[in-house]
């Protein structure tokens, strides 16, 4: 819980930061109070991890620069975090922005600024 | 005398769990010749339902809604959903899909009720610790509404029991707390032609997805995760902790898309599948994901590239789909020393010593049916399990081999060799025969066949 609002409050710094680049500077940013509502900062997407992809990279999302091909999230992330290929993502469906994608299929999609990735692993308790 | 009347209660209490029990089981057995006559399950079965005085009051409040109607409130009474496991999420769906008058509830779990499990699993109650969660379910759920017909399944759903279960029901809602039971009853389910009603949690996040609907359409569960998530990662409600009202919010959701797909014939949205996320903490609790349709080589209902993968109700009651297996559940299972097991060529060698010796083959009983080895002793792995952790755990093994000469060497089979390292240590532990020659035949009955030292054995 502390991580994710360390790794939310870090986005929202660079986010400010952005702001302060950019020429509309006058205009307060207003719509922050839904972390996951804020627009992703120029050349990033985000990438949310759930269930144990969250307990294995001990966080619930990041930033990660874009563009980036979706074929090679998976070699990113391992590189990331050691491992997490193998006790990780071999089990886990992938979205992009709320839509599942095929990992086999669509190797050649891109992952652009913006975007919203997901993570998913099957959770099998109840 | 307070002592006394504790002790009295307490004897009471266990005297009332045992003859439910005994009903239960024998409506089991009654409700069971009843259904064998009853035609083959179809989601538009037509079989007239009437209402009641007394129901259309009871259901008024959403029989008003168009949504439901009259039509909609026959449809519930004419279908029949099997719930498998009654913990946390098959609770709260039970309760509601009672409450709004399905006709036949099957109900299958074989666990008794704890009470580490009532604050989530709320319709069994604190009186009713130890006895079968099944029965405990059914008394609440009659007392919340008399009209649905329960029929209890005290047992565990197995490749086995699943397909003649299964065929039963027009509708599953998927309540279990295991990635093995998950895979089966959807494989089951897809060769049955029925949709499923899936959800899980975990601390505190859900999902909830409705699979194989409509059937042939919608993607199924190995469509969406072909593989199974790698054996550390899989972490039960006892270890990685679980809120009540999270696990209940995925359980009512569960009965919510189960009276959705009863009552709205014909299907609507025919293949659009959403799968719905649930993060109590999350900055947006809830997000519906859009899913694709069926996987073409999905091996559970498409047509994988390698014909011989695709599973088919011959594979499953054949005994050729070990699920445990395959989500990692006890494969290269190693609790004993290299002295404490032998090769099937050793054990071949003993054989034909003649020397005199117990060979206990501890496959279930179907499997020992099929082929077994000269003079062996079946016990199930099964009723060995069920005993670990009891205090009575020594006694009671004790007692299963109480005809059994205790001077000989023992040597155990199973399939592949796994179940049979436990039993081992089980019997060792148990000191059931006093000079502890208790072997191991390692790799089973599989391997005794693959490697031909006793001529032509069946692999299967």
């Amino acid at each position: 819980m502390i991580l994710k609002n360390v790794a939310r409050k870090s986005a929202y710094h660079f986010y400010l930061l952005r702001l302060l680049d950019s020429p509309n500077i006058t205009q307060t940013p207003h719509v922050l109070k839904m972390g996951e509502n804020k627009p992703t900062p120029t050349g990033t997407f985000k990438i949310l991890y759930f269930a144990y992809a969250s307990t294995h990279t001990k966080k619930s999302e990041e930033l990660l620069p874009a563009p980036m091909q979706l074929s090679e999230l998976f070699e990113a992330l391992d590189k990331k975090y050691p491992r997490m290929k193998d006790k990780v993502l071999g089990s886990c469906m992938v979205t992009v922005n709320l839509e599942y994608v095929d990992m086999d299929t669509n190797k050649g999609k891109e992952l652009k600024a913006g975007d919203e990735v997901g993570i998913i692993p099957p959770v099998s308790s109840g | 005398m307070e002592a006394s009347l504790e002790a009295e209660n307490e004897a009471l209490k266990k005297r009332i769990s045992e003859l439910e029990a005994q009903l239960a089981s024998r409506i089991n057995h009654t409700s069971f010749s009843f259904q064998q006559s009853r035609p083959p399950p179809n989601m538009v079965n037509k079989s007239e339902v009437k209402l009641s005085p007394e129901e259309y009051k009871r259901y008024g409040r959403q029989m008003i809604l168009p949504e439901v109607g009259i039509e909609g409130q026959m449809s519930l009474k004419r279908s029949r959903v099997l719930i498998v496991g009654v913990g946390g999420l098959g609770c709260p769906a039970a309760a509601y899909l009672a409450g709004a008058g399905i006709g036949t509830l099957g109900i299958i779990d074989p666990d008794t009720v704890e009470n580490s499990n009532l604050h989530r699993q709320i319709i069994h109650s604190t009186s009713r610790v130890g006895a079968p969660k099944v029965v405990s379910a059914i008394t609440y759920l009659r007392d919340l509404n008399p009209h649905p017909n329960y029929i209890p399944y005290i047992e565990p759903l197995t490749t086995e029991n699943a397909l003649q279960i299964m065929a039963e029901y027009d509708l599953v809602l998927d309540c279990t707390d295991h990635p093995a039971i998950r895979y089966l009853i959807n494989d089951v389910a897809v060769i049955m032609n029925i949709p499923i009603v899936s959800a899980s949690a975990l601390k505190m996040d859900g999902q909830l997805v409705v699979l194989n609907n409509p059937p042939g359409t919608g993607p199924c569960y190995r469509c969406i995760w072909p593989r199974p998530p790698p054996v550390g990662s899989v972490v039960g409600c006892g270890e990685g902790g679980i809120l009540g009202p999270v696990v209940g919010l995925m359980g009512v959701m569960q009965a919510v898309e189960a009276i959705k797909i009863i009552t709205m014939n014909p299907v609507r949205d025919i293949g659009r599948t959403e799968m719905t996320l649930f993060a109590a903490c999350g900055a947006s609790p809830f997000r519906c994901l859009k899913m694709r349709g069926r996987k073409a080589e999905c091996v559970a209902c498409g047509s994988p590239e390698r014909a011989e993968e695709k599973i088919t109700r011959e594979s499953i009651e054949g005994g050729r789909m070990d699920y445990v297996a395959f989500c990692g559940g006890r494969v290269g299972v190693r609790v004993l020393q290299a002295d404490e097991r032998v090769s099937v060529a050793e054990y071949k060698r003993v054989m034909d010593s003649g020397v005199e010796h117990l060979l206990l083959d501890v496959r279930e009983r179907t499997q020992f049916g099929i082929c077994q080895l000269a003079g062996s002793l079946n016990i199930p792995y099964t009723e060995f399990e069920a005993l670990k952790c009891e205090d009575s755990e020594a006694e009671e093994i004790k007692s299963m081999f109480r005809d059994q000469p205790k001077d000989r060497p023992v040597y155990v089979i199973c399939r592949l060799g796994n179940d049979s390292q436990i039993v081992v240590r089980q019997l060792k532990e148990a000191g059931v025969f006093p000079d502890n020659r208790v072997f191991d035949i390692e790799g089973g009955v599989t391997e005794w066949a693959r490697s031909g030292v006793a001529g032509e054995f069946p692999e299967y």
